[in-house]
């Protein structure tokens, strides 16, 4: 479970304060797959940082219970001098799984072969794109924080992605931010709509897509 | 699919913690030093390197041997002691920003990344110091350990010193970018009035104050007297150093929390 409590965002910027969450109130549970719809800048990603931990709110709780990936996809923790087998031990480490699985089910996944054992910053950005998602998929979480991820790769990665996130769905909940209404329909049965800074919760995905067309 | 190991109470909480700070010191190891071939040679050659150009610098200013103490152990214990002190400022200093993406992974948090580096430096030198201790032996130089206590104890509280002034400079960066090259300013001149190439019994009468109000400079002749049965050290006061190190060390890792908000991590 994932509950937000009174969630307010501000950021400081040259002419003020943007508030991007103003007393936001929601609880995600274990089960349906949620979606959160916004306008570029409304705050999803913030949101989405808020959940996984890696920001602060400026004010409200977030109380988390079981496992909480991180977003998946996000390869800005991988360190360029390491090759990106290193940089996924490191993670395997610190989360407490073994190895040798993850690096069969990302040899498996992401089709990177001998680059695995090779510098990250060698890779290109597809590359380093398939590591994080290869990862990301091979760690098993109660919830996956999921940001606009559908769109890298190519045609055949985008579909093996397709493929993960459905299975996933059959025993963890899948917790995405999008602002293309196709990808929240693909896969949530609960939406919320963020719009200047207040969060619509809707249980009908089609009525919480129709309002966040007329934004 | 592999399955995070989850901790369900206090005893297994801390083994996750260990386990993440080992993970982070082996992360930084590697990108401290796996760039190169040689990139762990190096870091013995600059502590060599400084013990010989010092030890060649008061030969040729005609200084006299510290009493009870081969020099080279002398300037040794001198150089890695310091290294302790000043690495975990500068590198605590910077650490959270240049880990700033690894927050995004649960498990890591900022004392983790603050702990592992303080490790790292207090790790890497001991290995450098036994490594040329044990050369220096070989090499025919009178080594002898009377007790290490002191030794262990001036690292420990080197060690919590550093990190407390590193994290405290990293919650100053925060408002003031400046700082960091104030500090480096500052160490550098505190490099020579801190007992690392020359001792209390050396230093003019006049001057004894840099000794009795500097805690780096007390400590380091502290460790010292780890290898030898004569050596002098009279002047410590283990209370006054204790206390400087540990409030150094709350008030560093205070100011650290307190200003997170401003850079808007966890």
């Amino acid at each position: 479970m994932i509950a937000a409590e009174n969630l307010v965002k501000r950021y400081k910027t040259t002419t003020g304060y943007n508030t991007v969450l103003n007393d936001v109130t929601f609880k995600i549970g274990k089960g349906p797959n949620v979606g959160f719809l916004g306008k570029n800048g409304a705050g999803k990603s913030t949101l989405l940082r808020i959940l996984g931990g890696a920001e602060r709110p400026t004010s409200g709780v977030i109380h988390r219970e079981g496992t909480i990936s991180w977003p998946i996809g996000f390869g800005g923790g991988f360190q360029g001098s390491m090759s990106g087998f290193d940089n996924l031990r490191f993670i395997c480490r610190i989360y407490g799984v073994d190895y040798k699985d993850v690096v069969a089910f990302v040899l498996k996944f992401s089709d990177l072969g001998d680059y695995l054992y090779m510098p990250v910053s060698s890779y290109s950005s597809g590359m380093r794109a398939k590591l994080a998602f290869g990862i990301s998929m091979a760690i098993n979480f109660d919830f996956y924080l999921v940001d606009e991820v559908t769109a890298v790769g190519d045609a055949t990665f985008r579909k093996r992605c397709q493929d993960e996130f459905g299975k996933r769905s059959e025993h963890s909940t899948l917790v995405i931010v999008s602002h293309n209404k196709n990808t929240i329909k693909s896969y949530c049965e609960k939406v919320y709509v963020l719009d200047d800074g207040k969060l619509l919760e809707f249980d009908d995905v089609d009525e919480g897509i129709a309002l966040y067309e007329k934004l | 699919m592999s399955q995070i190991q989850v901790a369900q109470n206090f005893r297994e909480a801390l083994q996750v913690q260990a386990r993440v700070i080992w993970a982070l010191m082996l992360r930084e190891t590697k990108t401290m030093y796996g760039r190169s071939k040689f990139g762990y040679l190096w870091v013995v050659i600059q502590t060599a390197f400084g013990v010989c150009v010092f030890w060649g610098l008061r030969a040729v200013m005609g200084s006299p041997d510290p009493y009870g103490l081969s020099l080279p152990i002398f300037l040794l214990c001198g150089m890695t002691g310091w290294s302790v002190f000043s690495e975990c400022i500068q590198k605590i200093s910077v650490s959270i920003d240049a880990n700033q993406a690894l927050l995004y992974y649960s498990k890591v948090r900022h004392f983790d990344i603050i702990l592992s580096r303080a490790l790292l430096v207090g790790a890497t030198n001991a290995f450098v110091f036994i490594l040329l201790s044990g050369t220096v032996y070989l090499l025919g130089f009178d080594f002898s350990v009377s007790t290490l206590w002191p030794f262990i104890l001036s690292w420990f509280f080197l060690l919590i010193m550093g990190t407390g002034l590193g994290a405290l400079i990293c919650g100053v960066k925060r408002y003031f970018e400046s700082v960091v090259v104030v500090v480096s300013m500052v160490l550098r001149i505190a490099f020579f009035i801190s007992g690392v190439i020359i001792s209390y019994n050396q230093l003019p009468s006049q001057l004894g104050y840099l000794a009795h109000y500097n805690p780096v400079f007390q400590l380091v002749e502290y460790s010292r007297t780890s290898f030898s049965y004569v050596y002098p050290c009279n002047f410590l006061d283990l209370k006054f150093v204790s206390f400087i190190a540990l409030t150094c060390l709350f008030v560093g890792l205070f100011v650290e929390l307190m200003t997170r908000g401003k850079v808007d991590v966890v």
